[in-house]
């Protein structure tokens, strides 16, 4: 083989190496595996996706499809523009900032709990660590948020 | 030892019964034999594509060779008879044993029963749909007239349907003005066979792209050397271009047999199981079973069909049963040149005679529709051959 061909060759690679990462990555998080598992039974998804409620499903979205554009039509853009003009922004950019802020500096705080607590003891679905896990940043989030809003009325005041 | 299944015809029923059978029990297990008479799969909705030139016959045909690369014996031979008693299948020039056997042969043209329908045109089969693309290229105006010589043949609505395809195909080549389409049929009126939400907006498209309609036209004679066919009630129609479909009749090897006939002289089947009769070893689907089941011929039943054979067979085999229960609905994908349109049916009611239609709707037309009949033509043929084709 000659080196031009070597060297295409691993230009080739080098440019295949990040799809084979998305490949990997794909196949880590097990899309990969759904998709094989849809693949594999397609047979019978065609067959039992080929019913009524389906095709009548299907029919609505086409009849839909030409109403949406008659209202999208029919939407007055000026007006549309201003009421985007009017949404105070610069609050919306500061909630966007406690979010971000937060992402940055407490979510490492939250811990997951080793143990359960007993208050989600009653509920069996919650009742994991990783679901408490989810409830504490939900709940120091909001809370986060809250504080940063009442902070920002003050200065306004 | 490995359990053998023979599958007689490789078209829609017999092709995907075989490559689904394949898909769910090896081939130590179970050794699959495909005998076809023509030696190919067609995907038949494209032979109007063929006449009206928009598909070359390599496309929507593969010929069943392809069948060894997925495990399956492939056989070009014509079955001549059937020992049910016995398991043997006879052709021509072999014997061949099984333990289950499948039968999806289709139709036969028996153009010996209506005089005259050979001098005509049709594209219900490869063959003759190119003889009527030659016939289409050449002409250059006149009158075209579109009928069918029996009450049942393969696609209900296909005559209507071309007619709307070659309205297209005239208005491409600049002479739609010279071109007059009518469609005789023995319907009340077109689309009639599906009741009304169908036919009433077919009816309406089919007047407003000027093709004519005769309705309740039973044909009775065809007389080819005056371009002229005769109804029933002695009506004539003139004609430069007849495209007629051919007698559908059922193969020999089945209405001559005591054991595999239904009453009518078609296969014997049922829709719960679609075991013979008389044989449980012996599987029946397809275009031959229409009209003992009260189904048009339509492939779409044949594919729902070949799932439901396949896993009961893969069940009788391996002994665990999670067969795919027959889904009686009827898709019709049609290309009607200037717009595509999908219909669809529920044929519970009408199988279980609760209803004298099947509960049909329809998406409607748009060009982009047209699309779901190449999408399902490549599926069909990959889906067959197991992605060779
Ligand atoms: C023009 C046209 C348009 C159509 N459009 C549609 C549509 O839009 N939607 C739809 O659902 N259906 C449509 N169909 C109908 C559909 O193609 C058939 O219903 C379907 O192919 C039937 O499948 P089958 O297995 O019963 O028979 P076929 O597909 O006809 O297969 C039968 C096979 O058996 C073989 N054979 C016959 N006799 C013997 C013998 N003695 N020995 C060995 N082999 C034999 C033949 O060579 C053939 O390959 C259309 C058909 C035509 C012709």
């Amino acid at each position: 083989m000659s080196t031009d061909s070597e060297k295409s060759t691993n230009d080739i690679v080098e440019e295949l190496l990040p799809t084979i990462r998305t490949i990997k990555k794909l196949q880590e998080s097990g899309i990969m595996a759904m998709i094989d598992a849809v693949a594999d039974n397609f047979d019978e998804l065609f067959n039992y996706a080929s019913s009524m409620p389906l095709m009548d499903g299907i029919s609505l979205l086409v009849k839909i499809a030409p109403m949406a554009s008659v209202l999208l039509k029919s939407i007055d853009m000026d007006k549309l523009q201003k009421s985007l003009e009017s949404i105070p922004w610069d609050r919306v950019a500061y909630g966007f900032n406690s979010i971000t802020d937060f992402m940055a500096k407490d979510m490492e705080k939250v811990q997951i709990p080793q143990t359960k607590a007993s208050m989600l003891r009653a509920l069996g679905e919650i009742e994991t660590p990783e679901m408490q896990y989810l409830l504490n940043i939900a709940i120091k989030f909001a809370r986060r948020i809250m504080d940063d809003m009442e902070n920002l009325k003050k200065t306004e005041k | 030892m490995a359990k053998k299944v023979v599958i007689v015809g490789a078209g829609a029923g017999g092709g995907l019964t075989a490559s689904r059978l394949r898909k769910l029990i090896p081939k130590e297990e179970l050794e699959i034999t495909v005998i076809d008479r023509d030696g190919t799969t067609d995907f038949q909705p494209s032979y109007t594509m063929i006449s009206t030139g928009n598909r070359s016959p390599d496309q929507i045909s593969t010929p069943i060779e392809h069948f060894t690369k997925i495990g399956i014996k492939p056989i070009k031979a014509e079955v001549k008879e059937i020992d049910p008693k016995n398991r043997y299948v006879i052709t021509g020039e072999e014997k061949i044993g099984y333990d289950v056997l499948v039968l999806s042969p289709g139709v036969k043209f028996d153009y010996g029963k209506f005089p005259g329908s050979d001098k005509l045109f049709h594209f219900w089969d490869m063959h003759s749909a190119l003889k009527l693309r030659q016939q289409l290229a050449g002409f250059n105006g006149g009158r075209i007239l579109i009928s069918v010589t029996t009450k049942l043949y393969k696609c209900p609505p296909v005559p209507w349907e071309m007619a709307m395809m070659l309205d297209h195909y005239f208005r491409m080549k600049g002479i739609r003005d010279k071109v007059e389409i009518t469609v005789a049929h023995w319907a009340p009126k077109p689309f009639a066979m599906f009741g009304p939400t169908l036919s009433e907006p077919a009816t309406r498209w089919i007047e407003e792209r000027g093709i004519k309609t005769i309705n309740n036209f039973t044909l009775r004679s065809i007389q080819a050397d005056k371009n002229e066919i005769t109804s029933e009630t002695g009506e004539s129609v003139k004609f430069d271009l007849g495209i007629v479909a051919p007698p559908h009749l059922p193969h020999d090897f089945i209405s001559n047999n005591d054991d595999l006939r239904s009453e009518n002289g078609w296969l014997s089947s049922n829709i719960d199981n679609f075991r013979t009769s008389k044989f449980d070893d012996i599987y029946g689907l397809g275009d031959a079973i229409a009209p003992t089941v009260g189904l048009g011929m339509a492939g779409v039943f044949a594919h729902f069909q070949a799932d439901t054979v396949a896993t009961l067979i893969a069940g009788d085999i391996t002994g665990s049963y999670s067969a795919v229960p027959y889904n009686s609905l009827g898709l019709c994908a049609a290309d009607l040149g200037h717009a595509g349109w999908i219909a669809y049916c529920d044929f519970g009611g009408k199988l279980r005679n609760q209803s004298p239609f099947p509960d049909c709707r329809s998406t409607g037309k748009s060009v982009l529709f047209k699309l779901a009949h190449p999408i399902y033509e490549r599926y069909f043929l990959a889906n067959v051959y197991g992605g060779w084709y």
